[in-house]
């Protein structure tokens, strides 16, 4: 029996999110997956706030960078700040290769930077890849908040 | 991934160390190996050294031991932004939750079995080696 592992996908972009879907489905690995549309909401998620007071707490947040209201590094900051949430892996997906971005987010302690492919096969193969790690060879943590 | 990728590689486990050599041995990476926390940090630290592009780190080890030497790389300035993956047979989810909350990139543990061993070193150089950018410092 394989337990749900709860992911939170943070994109603003309705077409990506779609992508990455598809992308899961096509590597077949199952996932109990959340999206929200901006950090600021992916926030209030974390935090069980309104309207997200039964939302699981995620084994891993996949978090995009350019967003609306708060975007993704900023999000990352909150969230490494908070010592509640600052144990939940997070996985800064985004297009942006900027090393300026991609040395902020690991300096603000990321776990891992990973860049969408523009090539169709290229990102399922990318989100297979990423999936399958964090899903079945990596440990997190499954504890509960108190 | 980088031109070559320099893996150090932090267990006091001799066994452990030749295995990770072997399993990754025909992948283009360059491996270094430290045998505790000390001689990671004093690796890291020497500008002779390349800069890792991700750190192996034990957690049961002599001197200094793997959280303690995490909780040193992930509070120095300089070293903060390598991506270190625990590599330990600890299962404790105290282990877990401790590696997480002081800024571990990502937690493994060693299966028993040899076979499985190699396995999980595979998917982590696959995923760190191809998925993944990495920092470049300037």
């Amino acid at each position: 029996m394989t337990q749900p592992f709860p992911v939170l996908l943070v994109d603003d972009d309705d077409g990506d999110i779609m992508l990455v879907q598809g992308a899961l489905e096509e590597a077949g690995v199952e996932l109990d997956l959340h999206v929200c549309h901006d950090g600021a909401e992916a926030l209030a998620f974390l935090r069980q706030e309104p309207p997200h007071e039964s939302a699981p707490r995620p084994r891993m947040v996949l978090m995009d960078i350019n967003m609306p209201r708060l975007n993704g590094l900023e999000a990352l900051k909150a969230i490494r700040e908070d010592e509640g949430l600052r144990g939940i892996p997070v996985i800064m997906l985004t297009t942006s290769s900027d090393n300026t971005d991609v040395m902020e987010a690991y300096g603000t302690y990321a776990n891992a930077y990973v860049t969408k492919p523009v090539d169709l096969d290229s990102f399922n193969e990318s989100l297979g890849t990423l999936a399958r790690y964090w899903s079945k060879t990596v440990v997190t943590t499954s504890s509960k908040r108190d | 991934m980088p031109d070559t990728f320099e893996l150090l590689v932090v267990d006091d486990d001799e066994g452990d160390l030749l295995l990770v050599e072997e399993t990754l041995g025909d992948m283009d990476l360059n491996i270094h190996t430290a045998e505790d926390g000390h001689a990671a940090l004093e690796f890291l630290r020497s500008s002779d050294n390349p800069r890792p592009h991700l750190v192996l780190l034990d957690i049961n080890m002599p001197r200094l031991n793997g959280l303690e030497t995490l909780k040193a790389i992930k509070s120095d300035e300089d070293l903060k932004r390598i991506p270190v993956c625990m590599l330990t047979t600890s299962h404790d989810d105290m282990d877990v939750m401790s590696a997480y909350e002081n800024f571990a990139n990502s937690y493994v543990t060693k299966p028993v079995e040899l076979d499985n061993f190699a396995n999980v070193l595979k998917d982590l150089a696959h995923f760190w080696g191809t998925s993944v950018q990495l920092p470049v410092s300037p």
